[in-house]
This record gives structure tokens, sequence and C-alpha cells, in this order.
């Protein structure tokens, strides 16, 4: 019988030690991150922790808009924008829909014309977890 | 390096599956008007059932297995089995019967599951229908004709909210913007189009799109963007860029975007061979390529659609090239653009110049959404797809009146999408 294990459970304990985890698979190498049980590249069924550099680039930045639900996210950090990051280890296609902190609209211009922009992970608190947001790595 | 997605090729269906009728309600705000305040999802359901039926020849003792959906069934109709509850309302009961569930692609899902129940030779004739109530929600312990307003705020936290995953993706933030702009975003910069140039792409296929809906007893619009415009002394050029019509994502306006609404639908398929029993015109149905992501995904929609797209290219033959009629579920009308494009119904890189002159329109050389789409008919979020079904039907019959195409149709080609999740791309054959 498979033993259930704490996937989710764990990434957040990492995160709450400044770590980024990730699993990866020992068939094929590739990283699952966020972590998964089993390998959404080759579908081997097994995959092992690992952590995860931390180095990323955003690939699109995208502003604020009456579409979005944003609960104390402005009041907390202040500007953001929301962007796609794919981390140097590369997975779940080219990216995931996350949100870059402390950076503002007006930046957007300046920010596509060196499109892909290296980011870095920037942990913070929430109510009652530790949450993977990104901020310009400059 | 962007990755595709590849999924194994589709194998042919054990046997030819038609589309013998369908029925739809119109699209409405049934709790805003006198004449229909107090419906409700069964009775919407119920009657679109029944105008399936009729228009396939059929009555309820010929139907074996039906299958309803719906995007939001807790929320909009109070339950957690919808068939359940509907069944008695078209002669049903006791009848076997099953819901699903896949947000706005809901619609074209129910056309897969239905196919698939025949095509397994379990069942001869399948009935497969949706309701959403996506402006006028049941109340809870109150009986179904006492509604509610679905108000913005409530539809961003309770509904849009739902469409992301509560593992790693932000708790209750979501990725809306995203989902609306990253596509189009980088659309954009592909083909060095400029802010201007695509809000112009984006006005003139609302205003080509409202002309369509205006003249579809169905849809939510009754009017064109002229004949808005003139009220307030304006052109439709004029009005569609002004304060009437205001931006609110990076690239979207206000027409750019769905129309909630309520409404019902529904279709009836029995094995091809069966058919002209009932109709002389069945809509062969060749497949269903289908791809999933959730929504924490960048650009999923594009991936997805592709994955879809080449999974139905591979077991037909066919491409969008041949196609006759697209349609795109388009809660953000760029997806018509879009689609279009990675479906290869539009050149790459040219959708845009076919948009701004309104080749795309209902009476264009090719046309896209010829009800108006999501954004001028109106969108009950699952039951668009069936909607889209309904109409892609009515125009390969030849039947749609003032808005039927110019060109004879052969073949229609649906993208449905939901709104972090399921993608398919269906092909219709007229028989």
């Amino acid at each position: 019988m498979e033993r259930v294990e704490r996937i989710v459970k764990k990434w957040y304990e990492g995160l709450e030690e400044g770590k980024l985890l990730g699993r990866r698979c020992p068939e094929c190498g590739h990283i699952e991150f966020p972590p998964h049980y089993a390998c959404n590249e080759c579908g081997h069924l097994d995959t092992e922790w690992c952590e995860i550099s931390g180095k990323a680039y955003a690939t699109c930045f995208i502003p604020q808009s009456m579409m979005q639900n944003n609960p104390g996210l402005t009041e907390e950090y202040g500007d953001f924008m929301w962007a796609i990051v794919q981390i140097e280890e590369g997975d779940i296609l080219d990216g995931m829909n996350t949100v870059v902190l402390k950076v503002g609209e007006d930046r957007l211009e300046e920010l596509n014309a060196k499109l892909p922009v290296p980011v870095k992970p920037c942990i913070v608190q929430r109510d009652g977890y530790k949450m993977l947001f990104w901020e310009l790595d400059e | 390096m962007a990755k595709k997605i590849k999924n194994k090729a589709l194998k042919p269906l054990s046997r030819s599956v038609s589309i013998i009728g369908v029925g739809a309600t119109p699209y409405m705000y049934t709790m805003d008007n006198p004449d229909t305040e107090g419906l409700s999802d069964l009775e919407m359901f119920g009657a679109a059932a029944i105008e399936a039926m009729k228009d396939a020849g059929i009555t309820a003792k010929d139907v074996e297995f039906y299958y309803s959906t719906c995007a939001m069934p807790a929320l909009q109709g109070g339950y957690i089995t919808p068939n359940a509850q509907y069944s008695s309302w078209f002669g049903m009961k006791g009848k076997a019967s099953a819901h699903h569930s896949e947000a706005c692609c809901s619609g074209y899902i129910a056309l897969e599951q239905a196919v698939m129940a025949v095509a397994s030779g379990t069942y001869d004739i399948v009935l497969s229908g949706g309701c959403d109530m996506s402006w006028s929600l049941a109340t809870p312990r109150k009986p179904s004709y006492m509604r509610r307003q679905f108000d913005n705020d409530l539809y961003i936290s309770e509904g849009l909210d739902k469409l992301y995953s509560k593992d790693y993706a932000a708790p209750s933030l979501g990725a809306n913007p995203l989902v609306c702009d990253s596509w189009l975003d980088s659309y954009v910069k592909e083909n060095k189009l400029t802010a201007d140039k695509i809000d112009d792409v984006l006005c003139q296929l609302s205003i080509d799109c409202r002309r369509a809906a205006a003249l579809n007893p169905r849809a939510l619009n009754d009017k064109t963007y002229a004949e808005e415009a003139a009220e307030v002394g304006m052109t439709d050029q004029e009005y569609i860029r002004s304060q009437y019509n205001p931006k609110f994502t990076r690239y979207l306006r206000v027409s750019n975007f769905e129309l909630r609404c309520d409404g019902a639908a529904a279709l009836i398929v029995c094995p091809t061979e069966m058919a002209y029993k009932y109709t002389d015109h069945p809509i062969e149905v060749l497949g269903t390529g289908h791809a999933t992501l959730n929504g924490m995904i960048g650009n999923l929609e594009k991936y997805a659609t592709s994955g879809a797209y080449e999974q139905i290219k591979e077991l037909t033959g066919l491409t969008g090239a041949d196609m006759d009629i697209f349609y795109a579920n388009d809660f953000f009308n760029s997806s018509q653009l879009l689609a279009a494009e990675e479906c290869e119904y539009l050149p790459k890189g040219e959708g845009w110049k076919y948009m701004l002159e309104s080749r795309t329109a209902f009476d264009g050389d090719r046309p896209i959404n010829t009800n108006g789409g999501r954004c001028q008919y109106g969108h009950a979020h699952g039951t668009s797809g069936l909607h889209d079904i309904f109409e892609a039907v009515k125009q390969l019959r030849g039947e749609m009146g003032r808005t039927q195409v110019k060109v004879d149709p052969q073949y229609a080609m649906l993208r449905g999408f939901g709104g972090g999740q399921n993608v398919t791309v269906q092909i219709l054959n007229k028989l």
C-alpha cells in the first residue's frame, strides 16, 4: 500500500525555513516545482525531494485590474504586478501565474523591453502561513 | 523555450455519432424582467431539453440517458445533484443520468460525453444539456422561483476564485488578470502591434459581434453599437472608444468582456446510421480534442488550445483552414483572434487584419462566433458551449435567417475553454 505523503504541508514548512522545495524525477531528472507526487514530464510515478535554486525569470508582466481578487495585498506590500515566472530548473510548461511585489505599473514599459527579467523569491507572511511571491532581482 | 502539450492520439469513435436535435432558451437577465422574473434553472433546463427533443422529432420515451451541466451548480441552483432535480421536468424520471461541471468549458464537454456514450454502443439516444443562472442565483433555503442577484463581488470571490488550485496558487488571489491578458500580450509583442492598433482590432470585433447579436433573437443585446451610439450623438467608432466603453485591463474594454446572464441549452445525439430516421440534416461529430491545465500555469489557454487542436487535426486529417465557421469561447473577445490563429483558421500573425477588415463577422468570408460570442450574445457560463453548438448546427443546416453566413458551410470548428482548466476543439460535419 502506498504511503500518503504530505507534500503541500512540507512545501509550506520549507517556506518557513526560507527554502523552496521541489521534487526531482529519478527517471528523467525533471523537476516538479511546485512539488507533486508523479512526474508530469515522463509519467514516472515516484519523485524525490530537492531544493530549488531560487533563480527565476519573469516572462510577462500584467498590471493590476478590476478583474482581480486582491485581499489586502496592496495594503500590506504596496505596488505589485501580475507576472508569469519561470524558474531556472524549468517546470509547468514555461511558467507559473504569480505576483511580483514592490514594482508598479510605472515600470511596465521598461521591464517589457528587458524580458525575460530576473526575479528572486520573496517569501511573505500571510494569515497563518508563508506565501511565495517574487521581486525584481536588480 | 515553451514546451508543448502532446497528448496521445485519439482513436476513432467506435461508431459515427450525429446531432439530430438542438434547443436553447434566449439568454436573459431573468430576475430583471417582469416577463421572466421567477424562472428557475429547473424550468430553463426543461424548456431547452423539450425544444431539443421536438427538434429531433422524438419524445422523452426515446431518450435513454441524459447529462446535465452547470458551471457552479451549488451556488446557482442550490444543488449538488442537478441531474436528479431536473429529470422530472422533461419526462426523464427514473432514467440514468449524470452531472458534470467544467466551468465555461462545460457545454462543449456536454457534447463530448454524449458522443462517447453513444459511440460506446451502450445507448442509442442521449440528451445532453445545461443551465446556468449566472445572473439570478438561487436563494438558500427558499423555493426555486425566489432568486437573488449574482453581483460582481460575489462572482469574483465565489466564482472566479474557485478556478484556482488551493495547493500552491496564492489562496484567494487567483490570477484573472493574467488569464485575460497574458496570451494577448505575447501576441501584441510577437506581431509588433501598438496598444492603439490592438485596441482598434478589438473595438471592430465588438462592433461586428454586436451586429450579429442584435439580429439574433436569443442574444442579450438587441441594438447595434451604431444604434446605441446614435442615442448619445456619436458614431459607433466614437462610442466604442469613449467613456461609455472604458478600458479595465491592460488591453480589454468593457465591450471586450463577457456579459453574464441566465440561459439553458440542450442537444440530442444518436448513431449516424439511425440519424436519417429522425432528420434530413444530421450533423456528424467528428471528434473532440481535449487538454486540461489548471489556472496556475502561465498562458494556459494557448498551450491547451494547441494540445487539443493537434489531437483533432491528427484524428480527422482536417485543419482549421478546411473549416467554414469557427467558434471560440471568448469570455474576453481577444480569444477569437488568438484561438482562430492557434487552430489555423486564420493565418498566423494575420488574424488581426481579418478582424480589422470585418472579415470574421457573420457576413464575412471567415466567420467567427456568428452569434456574437460571449461578449455580445451573452454568457451563461456552463451553457455557452451548448449555445455555440446550437448556433453551429443551425448554421450548418442553413437555418439562421438574417445571420446566416454567406459561405456555404460544410464544417464548423468549436474551441471550448473554461477559465482555468479544460480546453476542447471539436469539428462538426454537415452530412
